[in-house]
């Protein structure tokens, strides 16, 4: 066959068996869901997650090689060097030295060999982080520890193209680039009161995304009281420099559970999922989970009948997410005025 | 998206993560696996910067990397057998749930696909999985997994006699079915 990039699938020359087999394949979706992957993959960004132990085993093994092949060198050369220039000074036994001298005499030129072995040290020493690292990831996979990856592993890891040695690690940004978001307005609500988010639960598969501190989850609703009694931002100060990682962790969570009711109260109490929409929307602008929020009110739009202005919403919304992977759901309700 | 065409590994992850499961379960990651891999694969992303626009399409981009972490997976002996994921495949990619008889004869299908892609190596697995599953150009394909044209092609050749000869084998030519034809390859 030449270099047509003709599909087998699509290739009369191709038995039928092989035609129907790759159709077959070409069909078949997995099930995997990807939402609660989308919710997992943030947390582990959010929590400065290290790369997988195989990665990391790849640099080591890249980097073993390299210093194996500049330290073996070096350190067989110092060696020989060393057992020479030994041998040119050793000393005359004398008899009142102790027996271990006597039994090992090269022991006598210490200072000499000292001196070469500390020269050779830092080269060796490269390899024993790589080498220890390997070991202790492959027992620790994806603890939440601060990044310390560094990003040019990729490049001798995978071929594939480092597009940028930045390795960030903040929420919302992907190595410092703010993460993008869609141009398409919410529908006007009112603003939703405390009650109306009313103390959700994270699911227990929702909770087992989760790779954060022990610190309790507040209910979105508690947290919105608590804001109306405490200080403006500005005046908390010092509990805001210290705390930071933690309310960047519990600002996660608050986002996830609103998300998470919103999409729970969907078919119920569409007026009410709208009205979170609007709230996380107004909230954390412009945060990774604003797709998914927008896509819940266009749902809670058809929900309620307002199919013109769902559509409208809709429309421009699938433009720029066509295979996201709540778009066919969102293309059918919008199609239909059921939602799924 | 601040500059024209990047996109973080959130976006990449909303547009691609269907795509990323389906090529790893090709590559024969079992379920149980899946989505470590899948959060391995965009974790590597996010920390090469996300993508930006290049000869590789954000598919090829982190189909690359998907390979990488398929077959290193498999190497460092974290799974059993990439033969095993086989049931699993076919036990979740069924879709026509409201006709049993098509969805048996999707599973078994599936079956034998799996089991005649296994009959390749994983460089050929890749490109064919590509080109022929998710309809990925050579090109693309080549600027993905950072290697001439010319050698994609040279796979995707290969990997297609490979696989019409295990998909003959298995199949059955005179339609025995998908049992006959395993035990044909002694499976």
């Amino acid at each position: 066959m030449n270099n047509n990039e003709t599909p087998m699938w699509d290739d009369p020359a191709e038995s039928a068996s092989v035609r129907e087999l790759l159709q077959t394949g070409r069909r078949a979706q997995v099930d995997y869901d990807a939402s609660l992957g989308l919710a997992r993959h943030v947390a582990l960004v959010a929590a400065g997650a290290s790369l997988p132990y195989w990665a990391k085993g790849a640099a080591a093994a890249s980097a073993s090689k390299i210093v194996a092949w500049v330290a073996v060198p070096v350190v067989a050369a110092t060696v020989a060097a060393t057992v020479w220039f030994s041998q040119q000074t050793k000393p005359e036994p004398v008899a009142t030295h102790s027996s271990t001298v006597e039994q090992a005499p090269q022991l006598a030129a210490a200072p000499a060999v000292a001196s070469v072995v500390v020269e050779a040290t830092p080269s060796l020493a490269v390899a024993q982080p790589a080498a220890s690292s390997e070991r202790m990831a492959s027992g620790a996979r994806h603890k939440p520890a601060r990044a310390s990856s560094k990003p040019a592993y990729a490049e001798a890891a995978y071929g594939a193209k480092v597009l940028d040695k930045r390795s960030g690690t903040g929420l919302g940004t992907s190595a410092g680039r703010p993460s993008s978001s869609v141009a398409v307005a919410l529908p006007s609500v009112g603003e939703a009161t405390p009650q109306e988010v009313s103390a959700p639960s994270l699911t227990a598969s929702s909770a087992r995304v989760m790779t954060r501190a022990a610190e309790p989850i507040q209910p979105v609703a508690a947290v919105d009281e608590e804001r109306a009694t405490q200080p403006a931002p500005a005046a908390q100060g010092v509990a805001k420099t210290v705390g930071r990682a933690q309310l960047d962790d519990g600002r996660l969570e608050r986002e996830m559970q609103m998300l998470a009711v919103a999409q729970r109260v969907l078919r119920e109490d569409p007026a009410r999922a709208l009205r979170l929409a609007h709230q996380g929307e107004h909230e954390f602008a412009g945060s990774m989970f604003s797709a998914e929020r927008q896509q819940v009110a266009v749902l809670a739009l058809v929900r309620l009948g307002r199919l013109d202005e769902a559509r409208r919403i809709g429309k421009a919304f699938l433009s720029k997410y066509p295979n996201a992977p709540w778009s066919q759901r969102l293309r059918h309700a919008l199609a239909t005025g059921r939602i799924d | 998206m601040s500059v024209e065409g990047h996109l973080d590994s959130a976006e990449l992850f909303r547009r691609h993560a269907s795509f990323v499961a389906n090529f790893l379960v090709r590559m024969g990651v079992p379920r149980s696996d899946l989505d470590d891999l899948v959060q391995d694969v965009f974790l590597i992303a996010h920390k090469n910067g996300g993508y930006d626009p290049g000869p590789a399409k954000p598919t090829t981009y982190l189909a690359a990397i998907a390979f990488r972490a398929a077959t290193t997976h498999r190497r460092k002996g974290k799974t059993r057998s990439f033969v095993r994921a086989e049931s699993e495949v076919v036990s979740r990619a069924g879709d026509d749930r409201l006709n049993p008889e098509r969805d048996a004869d999707q599973k078994r299908q599936l079956a034998i696909l799996d089991r005649a892609l296994a009959t390749l190596d994983e460089d050929k697995r890749a490109v064919f999985v590509m080109a022929e599953l998710q309809g990925e150009t050579v090109v693309s394909i080549a600027a993905g997994l950072g290697i001439p044209v010319d050698t994609a092609y040279s796979r995707l050749r290969a990997a297609r006699q490979l696989f019409r000869e295990a998909a003959k084998a298995l199949y059955g030519e005179d339609g025995r079915g998908v049992a006959d034809g395993m035990q044909r390859v002694g499976t």
